[in-house]
């Protein structure tokens, strides 16, 4: 071996995943077989990379681009090549830093060798490659720019994070209706403006769809299918996917835009079941197969599927071109009409703009938002944006298309307040967000005695035109009249004072803020409006819940606030058994103090069939779900409050927190970055992100993170933890002792958990036993808290958790 | 105190003008180091040292493990579990590896849980055919490795590797298969500077893809 051996520079590239032109190395035929094994080694290799770097950090900072370290940096014009992110007969995709721009980008080659091999002119595909970039769709990937640097024309992206359908699948198995709908929805309308600018996708696939985390549906290309429409260059073999391809274009004919609308049918088909419709192994027997069609009967494979959305996809796959959908907004109406005849329409209600002299009648106009939305939130058919999702735009300086879309929901409800001693002045407009027109609008002039009224007036006026014109219902007298009685059943356990309602909504207000302070002014407040009403359900319901929350929060001993609230909560049921906040909160009493399991499924399943829908209430039955060990479960339950609630930090953290417990800790980092973005000054969610960016040791990130926690006892366990684990004794000794001497009685489970990692079982169980006493809550999630795995293996542990009742 | 208290209140988005406390992640820190300091503390009892060794091998270990292992045969933890058990055992027997060089310990480790992986692949297979569903993967069954480069190539790749010196193996297990970085191998094998050890893999690569070319 000489010095400047060029297999040396070959195995080097291989190890360091560099590109390698395969075709240019000049082969000493006595050097062949080592060649060889160099492309099967860097096969290998790519695909270790890949596996390791799923889960590695996918951010880089602006000013270090993350070269992981031994690559010499390649240069394409003025992008840093990074990583290679995808590599296939057709083209390769790096992940590259735009130092002009200062931001990451994905950058495709168009490899010339396939240009040349299908007789094209390179001029040719990089004006379609322009085509492309003139695409401006929020469903389509948006194409910064086409060049050609060093004989090699390229084209870079935006840079997309999300995972892509293909991997959800695999992930999650078959997914949900309501999922598949979306994402059927959002391609449509993709393909609908890649149709418009002349061209026809070729390689539509799960793995080209990516699902961005704020709910953008992005269609994609990583095999380079694009081309002009109506291109008179056939198919190649090996060019797109077989079992995406419909019959004719395996036959060689020309691909169109209904092609690709198959291979929609077939990705919205995939995404239904979880498999592939055609199983053949060959070219000739899939093509044989495509053309009869799948042998199972779609309504077999998948029989909770409404059947709107099972004729769509069969329409969609019609064999012949001829007997297939027409067009993508066709394939749109079919689904938009399978969501609106599932009886789902979403409203947001914006915060009311106070109009009042006073800027402490705030609370009022804010309140009368939030009261009906609360109705709102009970009525069949309607997905409600939480209170927090919607007073993020509180303020409104955004537009009203932009706050739907962020919102993911159809129609708007905002409005103004004037109050004046006992008048009030309340006007409201139902806006569609797709074109802005007001579906209806209303004054109301009264006086406060008439307020629950006009609540319901307003909350009947809103159901009625969105059953009308948004789902195309009839709303003749006899559903008037069911209208009525529903927004009657929304509004159970109000109380009948206008004054104790007033108060109630001050409460509301205070509540909201969440420290110590306001909590107790809060509470001053319902315990003012339930001496004016004492059969006031909802009053009583919140006042437990306050108290209930106070213990939670280590305000109060837990004991003590938990048994003082859950009498309050049921005192509210004796009055109201439908009260739906009264179930989520004996839910909570049931499930954190009682370790009564199932009767705290029954609450959560009563609070969720009277309010469904709501983010507390999934967020209570996800965490239901994985104290109980059944993790897949609460990942699915929280992934819905997501969808349901696209900006609420509670929906993310919830997510993050149960992807944490199965160890999926690069998606649970993501969800706590965003639950961080959304609510910057949330306790708690610091100390979770510490613990995962441990568990991907990155110890010194963690100790950052840590530090900024603002709650005490997460704090201290974090850095305890972490100092451990990063071989920081005395720190991690003093981080401990401060847990201790500060919150014994509020974290002693806190500090069994810092003992179980610290491999001190004995410690552990002892201060397990004191939480056992003090009815620590924490105790209800032992069973999924990865950092007590070190005690699984000791007898002591299925004792206790005989004792918590999860030995199940 | 309960993890999920406090999430029943939102506090919703921050008062206009704070500061945003978004920390983005930065390159990994060059000290989370397989040491072989670390492996004698952790021969020599230090329970500290050993759950450090543990957080900085095991993630990457399972990533690797998650490309060996078929579809069917894991459920959601598997995986995790599995190496986890594996490098316990492995720690716990440190004694028994005779010249413990933490790269012979990488070594003793990959193998056990390929082992490990094996007898789960015989176990899921002989496991009664409740979901219809899984017969389809059955029958195919390959690990994401192979679905990516073929069952073939991926025996031939074992066999090369079995034709390698012990240190050349770990070489390839660090580079090839885990991702490490050349400072990272330096340290782990417990000499020598970055040079030595982007030279030391690069000569692994070409006696590894010579036993693989010779095969095919």
């Amino acid at each position: 071996m000489h010095a400047d051996d060029p297999l040396d520079d070959l195995a080097s590239s291989v190890s360091d995943g560099t590109q390698i032109d395969w075709d240019r190395v000049a082969a000493d035929p006595e050097d062949e077989a080592e060649i060889q094994g160099l492309r099967d080694v860097e096969r290998i290799a790519a695909f270790s990379r890949t596996l390791q770097r799923s889960g590695a950090n996918d951010c880089a900072p602006p000013d270090a681009p993350a070269v992981s370290s031994g690559i010499r940096p390649q240069h394409w014009g003025d992008l840093t090549l990074l990583e290679r992110i995808g590599a296939g007969s057709n083209g390769e995709v790096w992940r590259a830093w735009d130092a002009t721009l200062q931001r990451e980008v994905a950058l495709k080659f168009l490899q010339s060798r396939r240009i040349e091999a299908a007789g094209t002119a390179r001029e040719v595909l990089l004006e379609e490659a322009r085509a492309l970039a003139r695409v401006r769709h929020r469903g389509v990937v948006t194409v910064h720019g086409i060049s050609e640097h060093d004989g090699r024309p390229g084209m870079w992206m935006e840079f997309l994070r999300g995972p892509t359908l293909a991997e959800e699948i695999e992930r999650r198995g078959a997914l949900p209706v309501s999922d598949v709908l979306r994402i059927g929805i959002g391609l449509c309308a993709a393909l609908e403006a890649v149709d418009l600018a002349g061209l026809v996708h070729r390689d539509l696939k799960p793995a080209n769809v990516v699902l961005e985390p704020d709910g953008r549906v992005v269609l994609t290309d990583f095999g380079l299918g694009w081309r002009r429409a109506g291109s008179t260059e056939q198919a190649p073999r090996g060019w797109g996917t077989p079992v995406f391809m419909s019959p004719e274009i395996m036959s060689g004919e020309i691909p169109t835009h209904r092609s690709d609308l198959y291979a929609l049918g077939v990705t919205l088909r995939w995404a239904l079941t979880g498999t592939a419709p055609f199983h053949a192994k060959d070219w000739e027997s899939l093509r044989a197969e495509a053309g009869r069609g799948p042998t199972a009967a779609l309504s077999e494979e998948r029989p909770d599927a409404p059947p709107g959305l099972v004729r769509a996809i069969e329409a969609a796959m019609a064999p012949r071109a001829e007997d297939r959908i027409l067009s993508a907004s066709k394939l749109a109406s079919l689904m938009l009409a399978v969501r609106g005849a599932r009886g789902v329409a979403s409203i947001a209600v914006l915060p009311f703009v106070n109009r009042s002299r006073s800027e402490d009648d705030e609370y009022f106009s804010d309140g009368l938002a939030d009261e009906i939305r609360n109705m709102l939130a009970k009525i069949r058919g309607l997905r409600v944006a939480a209170r927090t999702s919607s007073f993020r735009f509180k303020g409104g300086k955004e537009d009203l298309a932009t706050i739907g879309q962020k919102l993911n929901v159809a129609a708007l409800l905002e409005g103004t307040v004037r109050k004046s001693g006992n008048n009030v002045r309340i006007s409201v407009h139902l806006l569609k967000v797709s074109d802005g027109y007001h579906l209806w609008a209303e004054t109301y002039d009264r006086t406060l005695d008439d307020i629950f009224a006009v609540q319901d007036d307003i909350a009947q006026s809103v159901v009625r035109e969105l059953r009308e014109k948004l789902l195309g219902e009839k709303v003749d007298s006899k559903a008037g009249g069911e209208v009525r009685a529903e927004v009657a059943r929304a509004a159970k356990g109000r109380g009948t004072n206008p004054e104790a309602h007033r108060l109630c909504l001050q409460a509301q207000y205070f509540a909201a803020r969440g420290s110590r302070e306001d909590m107790l002014k809060a509470s001053g407040y319902l315990e003012r409006a339930l001496e004016l009403d004492s059969a006031y359900a909802l009053a009583w319901a919140r006042l437990g819940r306050s108290h209930m929350r106070a213990a939670d929060m280590g305000w109060v001993e837990a004991e003590v606030g938990h048994k003082r609230g859950r009498e309050l909560v049921e005192h509210a049921l004796s009055l109201e058994p439908d009260l739906a906040e009264g179930h989520a909160s004996l839910g909570w009493t049931r499930m954190v103090m009682d370790w009564d399991w199932s009767g705290a499924e029954a609450s959560f399943r009563r609070a969720q069939e009277l309010m469904p829908g709501n983010t507390v209430v999934l967020s209570y039955a996800s965490a239901m779900a994985s104290n109980r060990g059944r993790l897949e479960e609460a990942i699915e339950i929280a992934h819905r409050g997501v969808d349901q609630d696209p900006l609420s930090s509670l929906s993310y953290i919830t997510l993050g927190l149960m992807l944490y417990r199965a160890g999926s800790f690069a998606d649970a980092e993501k969800a706590f970055r965003v639950g961080i973005e959304l609510s910057p000054q949330r306790a708690n969610i610091r100390a979770y992100l510490a613990f995962v960016l441990l568990a991907q040791r990155r110890a010194d990130e963690a100790l950052a993170v840590a530090l900024e926690e603002p709650e005490g006892c997460f704090r201290l366990e974090a850095l305890a933890v972490i100092h451990h684990v990063a071989g920081r004794q005395k720190e991690a000794d003093t981080a401990l002792r401060e847990l201790i001497e500060t919150m014994a009685d509020t974290a002693a489970y806190q500090i069994a958990s810092v003992y179980a990692v610290r491999h001190e079982p004995d410690s552990a169980f002892e201060w397990f036993e004191r939480a056992y006493r003090l009815r620590d809550t924490g105790l209800a999630e032992m069973k999924s808290n990865p950092r007590l795995r070190s005690l699984h293996g000791d007898p002591r542990w299925p004792e206790f958790l005989e004792k918590v009742g999860l030995r199940e | 105190m309960s993890l999920l208290e406090g999430l029943m209140t939102d506090p919703g988005p921050p008062p206009e003008g704070s500061a945003s406390n978004d920390s983005k992640p930065g390159p990994l820190s060059p000290d989370l180091l397989v040491t072989g300091q670390l492996l004698e503390r952790a021969k020599a009892g230090d329970r500290s040292a050993l759950e450090a060794l543990m957080a900085r091998y095991r993630p990457r270990l399972v990533r690797w493990a998650t490309g060996r292992l078929p579809h069917y045969a894991r459920s959601l933890h598997d995986t995790a579990d599995l190496v986890q058990e594996t490098l316990l055992r492995a720690i716990e027997g440190l004694d028994r590896i005779e010249e413990s060089s933490p790269g012979q310990f990488q070594a003793y480790v990959r193998q056990a849980v390929l082992n490990r992986i094996r007898d789960q692949v015989r176990w899921a297979n002989r496991r009664p055919a409740d979901a219809t569903a899984l017969e389809h993967f059955r029958d195919a069954a390959p690990s994401p490795l192979e679905r990516a480069i073929g069952v073939e190539m991926v025996e031939r790749y074992e066999r090369a590797l079995g034709q390698l010196s012990d240190v050349e193996r770990q070489l390839i297990h660090f580079r090839i298969e885990l991702d490490f970085s050349y400072e990272e191998i330096a340290a782990a094998m417990g000499r020598g500077s970055q040079d030595a050890a982007r030279m030391a893999v690069q000569r692994a690569i070409r006696k590894l893809a010579k036993a693989m070319g010779d095969a095919r």
